[in-house]
């Protein structure tokens, strides 16, 4: 009687890989790819909202602080961060309307505080871009996974009627492959669930201060307003 | 594609090729179980085609065997006999005496003696069980069964070859547990050891290996070593106490005496 010895690496993944079905090596690559996608988004993501955390904290101390918002802005627009895109939009705005001979100030004042919101909602629109794809994948990865897994089980099941055995040793290892569909499903699910909200709770925070500084810049620039309009500039 | 971007991707990329890597190298083996405790089970070919039990009843039981009830005797009574006509008294006077004999009985005999039984009532069925059926019982051709059974001599068969086997490995135990463990997998060679015994049990030879079974690389690595242990541990433990009618006996004994060993 021939003695089966379990192989040493029998969980090793590029095993259990290759002895699967192709449906479920399909689903398997599927989810590798998709999980190989989240962490790629989980890494670009968090990079970029530390950096612009940061350099968004130092940009506007350097605002405040400055004499001349003109020079600053001639000095520091050039930054691709999402608070100075803000501040270009709203001086934009300030020259264009300023520059007529009648000052409308209510309209001017509106259309500061509309192009100002619109660049904050633009820049964090950028920003989000592809954590949908985060949600999608940890709502979606353990169904793939499972479908994997079911596949892979009803193969197993059909090996059973055809091996007209029903020992462990018939059924076990495609079990084993397809319950690493579900492995690898969830394996993708979880980081992305929990990097989904953390990085929209990053991103949140990054609008609200976007938020805060664009109604300060907006204050600043009404009271100016008025000052040039008492003094007849 | 910014530089965020490029390093968020590479980093996913070297992490997912380093997991599966690690997966695949170590991190995942399956420890198999080690081998439970052994239980040693002898394939036996040659089989005794007589049992070698003890035949105690040496003929077989008689049949029991209920008497066959007959049919019932026929329900006819039988006519009360007619009275038998009374011999008429001699009426001769001749002697002077003629009364004792002619008083008496005449009276008496005309009531008829089968009259008794009423006639209506069925005859009792008569079954055949006689009042001796149980006289055979005790006759001599039953006399094996009550008296004592001759003991078997005891048999060198299988079972018995077996056990003598068990017992020599475990008055071995002790030696065989002072030998130093030589690694994974010497415990899984099995070794073929042959014993001369003198009748007190002692070895009159030294243990002989006629081979060694297992995975051939176990095999190469420690057959030498198994070897020796195993002849150390035979002659450490030598004298084995066995059953002395089995030392030599016709169809064989435990006086050279092969099985199969397994350091453990």
């Amino acid at each position: 009687m021939p003695i089966v010895e379990p192989s040493a690496d029998l969980m090793s993944p590029l095993n259990l890989f290759l002895q699967a079905d192709i449906v479920v090596k399909l689903v398997m690559l599927g989810l590798l790819a998709a999980s190989v996608w989240t962490w790629a988004i989980i890494f670009t993501h968090a990079i970029r909202l530390k950096r612009i955390n940061r350099q968004t904290d130092s940009f506007e101390k350097d605002f405040w602080a400055a004499k001349d918002i003109d020079a600053f802005h001639a000095r520091r627009s050039e930054e691709k961060l999402p608070i100075a895109v803000v501040m270009s939009a709203a001086l934009d705005e300030w020259r264009r309307s300023t520059n007529t001979a009648i000052v409308d100030r209510a309209g001017t004042r509106e259309r500061l505080a509309s192009r100002m919101n619109a660049a904050v909602a633009a820049e964090v629109d950028r920003l989000g871009d592809r954590l949908n794809i985060l949600a999608t994948v940890g709502s979606v990865a353990p169904f793939v996974g499972l479908f994997g897994t079911v596949w892979g089980i009803m193969r197993s099941f059909t090996a059973i009627a055809g091996a007209n055995n029903t020992s462990l040793a018939v059924v076990a290892p495609g079990i084993a492959e397809a319950l690493f569909a579900t492995a690898i499903g969830l394996f993708a699910a979880i980081p992305a669930v929990i990097a989904y909200n953390r990085l929209t709770h990053g991103l949140d925070r990054l609008e609200a201060k976007l938020g805060r500084f664009s109604d300060r810049f907006h204050a600043t620039l009404s009271r100016e307003l008025e000052v040039e309009i008492a003094t007849g500039h | 594609m910014d530089r965020a971007e490029l390093i968020g991707t590479g980093a996913a990329l070297a992490f997912h090729v380093a997991l599966i890597g690690a997966l695949t190298l170590s991190l995942a083996q399956v420890h198999s179980t080690p081998e439970p405790p052994s239980m040693e089970v002898e394939f036996v070919d040659e089989v005794g085609l007589e049992s070698t039990a003890p035949t105690s009843i040496a003929t077989p039981p008689p049949v029991a065997q209920a008497p066959e009830t007959g049919p019932a005797e026929p329900n006819v009574v039988p006519p009360p006999p007619t009275p038998v006509p009374l011999p008429q008294p001699r009426i001769t006077p001749a002697p002077q005496r003629p009364a004792p004999a002619v008083r008496p009985a005449p009276p008496r005999q005309t009531k008829p003696a089968p009259a008794k039984p009423a006639p209506s009532r069925p005859a009792p069925r008569v079954s055949r069980i006689g009042d001796d059926f149980l006289k055979g019982i005790e006759s001599d051709d039953l006399s094996p069964r009550s008296g004592p059974a001759k003991p078997a001599a005891p048999a060198y068969n299988a079972t018995a070859r077996a056990s003598i086997g068990q017992s020599i490995i475990r008055q071995a135990q002790r030696c065989a547990n002072r030998q130093p463990f030589l690694g994974e997998g010497a415990n899984k060679v099995r070794l073929t050891v042959n014993l001369k015994l003198n009748r007190s049990g002692r070895l009159a030879r030294p243990p002989a290996i006629l081979g060694t079974r297992g995975d051939a690389d176990d095999v190469a690595k420690y057959g030498d070593l198994l070897e020796d242990q195993v002849r150390r541990i035979f002659a450490e433990c030598s004298p084995f106490r066995l059953p002395a009618d089995l030392y030599d006996t016709p169809n064989g004994g435990w006086n050279d005496f092969t099985f199969t060993y397994r350091v453990d």
